[in-house]
């Protein structure tokens, strides 16, 4: 195989990876449902595939116009600008933001020339980004093997087996953000998880005019370009695990002051997790448990609260009067694709007397109330 | 198996019908992207030439242009045909339409008119055209099988849209009959309704290329076109994320992946193989030079480039692709044509004048 970015390095006579000659084109007759049942591979429900392999930059503002002698129709128009719209506003993450301008690099075209395959009614070129993309829209009324297609905007009055033209904007809007066609499971129980698929259904099946990403589009989006805010919710496609620290300060008091106890959650560092490895997580529940010496019993003694302007920060002040083991836990909700969390065991030390004998702890001292 | 002589039993009726839409095809045309205003068309006064071992026209290209309502809605398209920088012919087609080649400087185009098609042979120097087919059914596409001598035809049928498979179509009478060359594909509820048909001739015209394209997947049947087994026992060449075929490079089949959209990954397919090999992993146009020896590969809109000697697999980049040129497809969905000599493909920038390209004679880039 010939990677863009290996030929691009190699010296320009050198040759790439040989190709390796295959037998004959034999006209043997074999059976056609063998090579059907192998068209589709079962694959494990997961964000949907990468299209190409450069982003867009964060939160890129990527401007269109509408190609010269192929401009939309005004139904077709206004429902393409509303796919940006809806792609803007179901992103959640940082993916491009695509709006439209009187002059802009990038070009959206209805009818006329184009690159697309003869099997899509719509199809993109997202080579390139980071400058610009292309979408082309195939106009109503276009035949088909099947039929004709029929986009649904075009109708005063939709009929079945139209197409709904903003959805089909907003699944090749994925596409330009880098969206590959979704993998569904075998019986598509899972399809409405994406936006981007191979067979965008028509009316009125369900799905036909979804105008939000699905979960495993955002997914996929939060991975490539990371959430907006650090208390945005990861998508339920994901299943990241996540690291939880614990502190105090100080570590060692003597009965009667308080410590402050602090937590910091986020993504665990993973390849997988892509540009959201080691991003924090704010706004979350996290609990601090207390166990004293002697003990195994761990048992919640409060909610840590947020700290202000410290994403992934969390914070809770104690008056411990004893020595005790503590720890913060994450219980990660099913609403979010994250997993559970627990920190370390940390050791907060309360002297109990004038002049007491130091303890070793977390690598203090505990503190002895000065010798009247 | 033979399609009926259907002009038999509609009699004189439609014998009237025919002509006016002859004679409705032919309407003087506007201005073809810049190009002189073509003079109207008509019926080439000559009879057409023997099609088997035309030899090359290079320059002859044609374009098709849809025409919309005010609504958007695709009423009919407008082909335009020509050499260099002359267009020389227009056509008024239906909605329902498509054109192949050049090839030795004919443009296969079938129209449908929502009650008939016809399969016409478009002479793009001369500037005129002759009857080859009608059908009641709808011809989807044509091509012109040059070795054979012959045009090859998808059909589906009018009502239903069945595919009736692919339709060998000779000599001159519009209302001959048929021979079929193979079936319609096998109906098959897990690859749902298909999309498009694509047919690729090898080289040596030997071996046709038929794809079916669903929405998920692509399946190609390869079947003889040898005088003495026509239509020979199809061999099946697909697998999982088969896309757009671009065609043969001698024993392979060269296709996309199936991608609905750009950039996509480059495979060769081999008889048998549910998988194929990947030759590129990312390509925003590509295209095979007529005697199947270089892939020439645009990479993104810049006009990076490479060529595939698919010979020994040795890849280099190459100058001479401007930004934003794309090789030409030249499927049921292509808007152009242009033809080129065996050892170049055609490019051009969306809509734009095409214009040949050997990557043998490129200059490597650093």
């Amino acid at each position: 195989m010939i990677r863009i970015s290996d030929l691009y390095r190699r010296a320009p006579a050198a040759p790439a990876s040989p190709v390796a000659h295959s037998p004959r084109v034999a006209v043997v007759a074999l059976g056609l449902a063998i090579a059907l049942a192998q068209a589709w591979p079962v694959a494990a429900h997961s964000p949907d595939p990468l299209l190409g392999t450069t982003p867009w930059g964060q939160n890129q503002v990527v401007l269109y116009m509408w190609a010269s002698g192929q401009v939309p129709p005004t139904w077709a128009a206004t429902n393409i600008d509303a796919g940006a719209a809806d792609s803007k506003a179901s992103r959640n993450s940082q993916a491009a933001l695509f709006e439209r301008s009187a002059a802009a690099a990038s070009k959206i075209a209805y009818g006329g020339a184009h690159p697309c395959p003869s099997y899509g009614i719509a199809c993109m070129n997202r080579s390139g980004v980071p400058i610009s993309f292309g979408v082309w829209f195939r106009p109503h009324g276009t035949s088909l093997d099947w039929g004709t297609l029929r986009w649904c905007q075009a109708q005063s009055t939709f009929t079945n087996g139209c197409y709904d033209i903003r959805r089909v904007a907003l699944d090749e809007f994925g596409h330009v953000e880098m969206l590959n066609h979704h993998v569904n499971y075998a019986d598509e129980s899972d399809y409405l998880d994406a936006v981007v698929q191979y067979a965008g259904r028509s009316r009125p099946k369900a799905g036909w005019n979804t105008h939000v990403y699905g979960r495993c589009d955002i997914a996929r989006l939060q991975l490539e370009y990371e959430l907006i805010e650090s208390d945005d919710p990861v998508s339920t496609c994901l299943s990241l695990s996540t690291t939880l620290m614990i502190a105090a300060d100080p570590p060692s008091i003597v009965a009667g002051d308080t410590t402050r106890v602090t937590g910091e959650l986020e993504i665990a560092v993973a390849t997988a997790a892509k540009r959201l490895s080691g991003d924090p997580l704010s706004l979350r529940t996290i609990t601090l448990q207390r166990r004293y010496l002697g003990s195994t019993a761990w048992v919640v003694i409060a909610t840590m609260s947020a700290v202000s302007g410290s994403v992934g920060s969390y914070a809770f002040t104690i008056k411990p009067s004893a020595t005790a083991d503590y720890r913060l836990v994450y219980d990660a909700p099913s609403s979010e694709g994250l997993k559970d969390a627990t920190s370390t065991v940390y050791r907060i030390t309360v002297g109990v007397g004038p002049c007491s004998a130091s303890s070793a702890t977390n690598g203090a001292k505990a503190p002895q109330k000065p010798c009247l | 198996m033979s399609r009926h002589r259907w002009s038999i039993w509609l009699g004189p009726p439609v014998a009237l019908v025919a002509i006016a839409l002859v004679v409705g095809q032919f309407q003087p045309g506007a201005e073809a992207g810049g190009r002189v205003t073509p003079r109207p068309a008509g019926v080439c006064a000559n009879t057409a030439p023997e099609l088997r071992g035309l030899h090359a026209a290079k320059g002859t290209w044609w374009r098709l242009v849809d025409r919309l309502d005010a609504n958007g809605a695709l009423v009919g398209r407008t082909l335009f045909a020509g050499k260099g920088g002359a267009a020389n012919l227009t056509l008024e087609l239906g909605a329902e339409s498509s054109a192949s080649g050049p090839v030795g400087g004919m443009v296969v185009v079938a129209t449908d008119d929502g009650t008939f098609s016809e399969v016409r042979l478009v002479a793009a120097a001369e500037g005129c055209s002759w009857l080859i087919h009608r059908s009641q059914d709808v011809v989807r596409s044509a091509i012109l099988d040059s070795p054979g001598g012959v045009l090859l035809a998808h059909l589906v049928t009018r009502e239903t849209r069945e595919d009736e498979g692919i339709w060998r179509i000779g000599g001159m009478d519009p209302d001959a009959t048929l021979e079929r060359v193979l079936g319609p594909l096998p109906a098959q509820p897990a690859f749902g309704p298909v999309w498009a048909t694509e047919l690729r001739l090898n080289t040596t015209g030997t071996e046709l290329a038929v794809q079916s394209c669903g929405e998920g997947a692509c399946v190609v049947r390869v079947v003889s076109l040898k005088a003495d087994n026509i239509g020979g026992a199809a061999a099946i060449v697909g697998g999982s994320d088969q896309g757009a075929i671009i065609g043969f490079s001698g024993e392979r089949l060269i296709t996309w992946a199936h991608c609905q959209g750009l950039p996509c990954a480059l495979q060769a397919w081999t008889a048998g193989a549910s998988k194929p090999t990947t030759l590129v992993d990312l390509a925003a146009g590509a295209a095979l030079t007529g005697d199947g020896h270089y892939l020439v590969v645009v990479l993104d809109e810049t006009g990076r480039a490479a060529r595939v000697d698919l010979g020994n697999g040795a890849a280099q980049r190459v100058r001479g692709v401007a930004a934003g040129d794309l090789p030409l497809s030249a499927g049921i969905g292509a808007y152009a044509g242009f033809e080129v000599g065996a050892d170049e493909v055609a490019i051009n920038a969306l809509g734009a004048d095409p214009h040949a390209f050997s990557p043998a004679e490129a200059a490597l880039a650093p």
